[in-house]
């Protein structure tokens, strides 16, 4: 077999993969080797044809392939070498890996590697839903792909069990195609998604969406013609006297993203059992030294700016990495369903970012931050949700406050 | 005009057709679904049963003591996986205890040969994973698992290779008799016909007047794990009840790990559909069992209907018509008996006049199917060299390359449906259930088998993945 040395090898080249091999370029390192399971770079950005992209990075409104673009074309003069159509099968802690494409195995060696492998969603067959096994159900980003990328219209009458942002776009884009979006439903109080996806995907285009709902059958042996809906009690067990049929042709499953950490897992990599990404510090590297995470296969992210964001922060601390071994574990309060890096290994740094998501929506709540007892930052939010993600930013003042522990909390005045 | 029409592809047809592709037959197997191994023979627990748990002298331990003597063999000649991982019976009281002994005897009586009762220490060294409160277990190495569908289409492909044809998407709807032969569907002749229609197999043999039997569904259930590390190295039972064996963990010939069956009983023989009740129950007796499974590596739920009629199974003539076999009730152990079954059917029908010449040119063997997952680097390295199409992964949780999928579509019994390309590859089969790679897929089944993308089914007839092309209705507006 053929044996390649790398200084960086980059694992997906999606929004994360390609940011970050990008900022290591830039910043010194040479030798970078981009590996892509898809025949083109941009990941699941392509089919995402909606506007919405760089407000944060680029202060435009981009769809996602004008997005991923503007990353692909700063490739045209760096020297990444890239590799579509491929596939890692095998993979150690060593950093080496065999890769598979078209013209055969190849060994690997890498001196570090980003995992930037992103996620995939959760399925009808994950959540357990009962009924038939019939065509005419869907992940929302397989319908979303069929839709955009084929040019198919998967059905004519919808339900979309779950209101995750691509179950809301695609409740718009399937409006727009002239298929009737007959429900929304979602279990909790509350939608997983983001507050402008409710407003411009399901309140514009007037959606009915039922909260404390779910789905307990799915009717229809051939084809979906129905699927059986019942409200939930407290503790989100359906209520068999609320039970009622609507008819359908189609099913859309939008109920979470779950990060890809199958080649983590193979490495051996320690992995959080609330991200279900890999457990990382302050530099965004996993337990495995020398092998970083960034972007979705990390933690879910709402936003892409944040996914490029936290992998130019990945690059950047592989290369200006320092070592001066200490260990903090961040904790967190009740109220908060995981924060981002999970431990500190070093506090020599100009800043730190902490990405985190809340269990409720919480309004006028106060984000704080402490150490050793002491507050060391805090903010006043109007609104957090779950669907959104929240960064909050410790500068160096603040970091040299941080003594044996950093505790995460929300301060809650009124919770809904 | 046929020799021999058999109703039915799933296990037991597909073995029929096997065994009478070794003779100079014309034989056609008529299934109503779109492919082999769609109904009862498609989800089941897999399980080539040793037989201590049949009553003894019924036709279900004869048959299974048979089958499961036949199977190491078959799986050589016909390159299906068979894996004799054993398997232990779990009794946690001292009640419980007291019927391993009579399961014992039972298997004694029935001729199985490999079977103690083993103590706890031994259970727990065997299988670490199950609960401590443990108490004895009655052990039985020869237990394998084989994967069902596979094997069904194993036997099936051999049988085309022997000149057997199949007709898929043709119910068997009417049986009409005409001097020395029948007449199906008003378009098919045929001498001989043989009943393996599974739990609508009373509905068969109506169509010849033979009203003595009715088929009771009963539903099975089951949860599909992803990998669990190899939590459990055996098929693991609890005690029987009168429903049956109870719910039982079981690996899978892929190294996935499978719960279940639940035992229902229906009339209804179209539902399939897994219920919320089945799903509880299996969650709960899974703690019984162990403690160490984690429920969200579930990748889906599934179920199969066992076809009841009354305590075993029924292999004979009609009483209507002596060229009319009736493979009645082919419950559990069918799986494991299905190649027993299939000789004793050649049997009947030599007692009962058909004249069965061996085929000089038969053909006993099946090429093996091309997993990329299973060759070595140089053996994988070679093989993309001879066709780089192996080298072009498709499906990323099974590791499935494109040129695998072409292959199921070009094998002998084509696979032209997202299930049957699923059953044939595994592709869709992983965790993210074809999310990401089923719109591949249909495009390579568009190409390869010709069917319009709008025409692709999942499974069933009227099962098409898709309702139209968006454009073409813009060029609709247009006009
Ligand atoms: C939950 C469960 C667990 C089991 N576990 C085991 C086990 O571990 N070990 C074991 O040995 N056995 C087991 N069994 C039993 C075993 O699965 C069955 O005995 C076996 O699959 C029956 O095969 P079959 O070919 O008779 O039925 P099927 O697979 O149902 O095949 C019948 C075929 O006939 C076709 N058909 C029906 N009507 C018509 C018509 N009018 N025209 C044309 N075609 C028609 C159907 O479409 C179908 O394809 C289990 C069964 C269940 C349900």
């Amino acid at each position: 077999m053929i044996k390649n040395n790398y200084q960086l090898v980059v694992i997906g080249g999606g929004p994360a993969g390609l940011a970050g091999a990008i900022t290591a370029y830039e910043n010194g390192l040479s030798n970078i080797l981009i590996i892509e399971r898809n025949e083109q770079l941009g990941g699941i950005l392509q089919q995402c044809i909606h506007n919405g992209f760089g407000l944060h990075l680029f202060k435009e409104e981009l769809t996602g392939p004008e997005y991923a673009a503007r990353w692909i074309q700063q490739l045209n003069d760096k020297k990444i070498t890239i590799m579509l159509n491929t596939t890692v099968i095998d993979i150690n802690e060593n950093k080496e890996m065999t890769i598979v494409n078209e013209t055969g195995l190849t060994h690997i060696c890498a001196e570090r590697i980003l995992l930037a492998m992103g996620c995939r969603e959760r399925t009808r067959g994950a959540i357990l839903t009962p009924g038939y096994r019939p065509a005419g159900i869907f992940t929302a980003g397989l319908a979303q792909k069929l839709v955009n990328i084929y040019g198919y219209l998967p059905g004519q009458e919808i339900v979309i069990v779950g209101s995750g942002d691509i179950g809301l776009i695609m409740a718009r884009r399937l409006t727009l195609e002239r298929a009737k979006v007959k429900l929304i439903t979602e279990i909790m109080p509350y939608s997983s998604g983001l507050i402008r996806n409710i407003v411009q995907c399901q309140e514009d285009f007037m959606i009915p969406l039922r909260y404390n709902t779910t789905i307990t059958k799915i009717c229809g042996q051939d084809r979906v013609t129905g699927v059986m809906i019942a409200n939930v009690d407290k503790d989100r067990k359906p209520i068999k006297e609320t039970e009622e049929f609507i008819s359908c042709d189609t099913v859309l499953f939008s109920v979470g993203l779950i990060p890809e950490n199958e080649l983590s897992q193979k490495i051996g990599i320690s992995i959080d059992p609330i991200t279900k990404g890999p457990i990382v510090d302050q530099n965004l590297e996993t337990s495995v030294p020398g092998i970083y995470a960034c972007g979705n296969v990390l933690h879910v992210h709402d936003l892409v700016d944040n996914v490029s964001s936290e992998a130019k922060r990945a690059a950047m601390s592989m290369i200006n990495k320092t070592n001066k071994p200490i260990l903090i574990n961040v904790s967190f309060d009740k109220n908060i369903r995981y924060v981002v890096p999970q431990k500190l290994t070093n506090l020599n740094i100009n800043e730190l970012i902490l990405s985190f998501r809340v269990k409720n929506v919480y309004r006028q709540a106060m984000i704080s931050v402490k150490s050793n007892d002491m507050v060391i930052y805090s903010q006043k939010k109007h609104i957090m949700t779950p669907g959104e993600m929240i960064q909050i930013k410790l500068i160096s003042k603040q970091l040299e406050m941080i003594k044996d522990d950093l505790f995460l909390s929300i301060e809650v005045n009124k919770n809904e | 005009m046929y020799d021999v029409v058999v109703i039915g592809a799933g296990i037991v047809g597909s073995n029929v057709a096997y065994n009478l592709g070794k003779y100079r037959l014309k034989v056609l197997v008529m299934e109503k679904e779109s492919d082999v191994a769609t109904k009862t023979s498609k989800a089941n627990s897999g399980i080539i049963h040793s037989g201590y748990d049949n009553k003894p002298n019924t036709l279900k331990a004869k048959m299974n003591l048979i089958g499961t003597q036949l199977y190491p063999k078959l799986a050589k000649e016909l390159n299906f996986p068979y894996q004799k991982i054993g398997s232990l019976v779990l009794a946690f009281t001292n009640e419980q205890v007291k019927q391993l002994t009579i399961l014992l005897d039972q298997g004694i009586k029935n001729k199985v040969t490999d079977l103690s009762i083993i103590d706890k220490q031994k259970v727990l060294e065997l299988e670490p994973n199950i609960n401590t409160n443990v108490k004895k277990a009655l052990y039985a190495p020869n237990t394998a698992i084989i994967c069902p569908y596979e094997a069904t289409l194993a036997f099936a492909e051999n049988a085309v290779l022997n000149n057997v044809q199949f007709q898929f998407d043709d119910a068997v709807v009417t049986i009409i008799k005409e001097d020395d032969h029948f007449l199906i569907n008003n378009k098919i002749k045929c001498r001989y016909i043989i009943n393996a229609a599974g739990v609508y197999s009373d509905d068969i043999a109506k169509l010849v007047n033979d009203d003595r039997f009715q088929i009771t569904p009963r539903k099975g259930e089951y949860l599909l794990f992803d990998r669990l590390d190899h939590l459990f190295n055996h098929v693991i039972f609890q005690t029987p009840t009168k429903m049956g064996k109870g719910i039982l963990i079981t690996p899978t010939v892929n190294g996935n790990t499978m719960i279940g069956p639940t035992a229902v009983d229906q009339t209804d023989k179209d539902d399939d559909a897994v219920t919320q009740l089945g799903i509880d129950m299996i969650k709960n007796s899974i703690s019984n069992i162990s403690n160490k499974i984690e429920t969200d590596k579930i990748i889906t739920s599934f179920s199969g209907l066992r076809a009841i009629f009354k305590d075993d199974f029924v292999i004979e003539t009609s009483n209507k018509d002596n060229h009319f076999i009736n493979l009645i009730g082919i419950s559990s152990p069918g799986l494991a008996s299905a190649p027993a079954i299939g000789e004793y059917v050649i049997d009947l029908l030599k007692e009962n006049g058909l004249n069965l010449q061996p085929k000089a040119n038969f053909m006993p063997y099946r090429e093996k199917p091309i997993r990329i997952t299973e060759l070595s680097n140089d053996q994988y390295q070679k093989l993309i060299r001879s066709n780089p199409l192996y080298g072009k992964i498709v499906c990323r949780c099974e590791v499935v390359s494109e040129q695998e999928i072409i292959n199921a579509i070009n094998r002998p019994i084509r696979a032209i449906t997202l299930d049957g390309i699923k059953r044939r590859t595994r592709a869709m089969m992983g965790r993210c259930q074809g999310g990401f790679c089923s719109t591949r897929i249909m495009e390579l089944i568009n190409k390869h088998a010709n069917i319009p993308m709008i025409k692709i089914k999942k499974s069933g007839k009227d099962s098409m993945i898709l309702y139209k092309q968006i454009k073409e209705d813009e060029s609709h507006d247009q006009k």
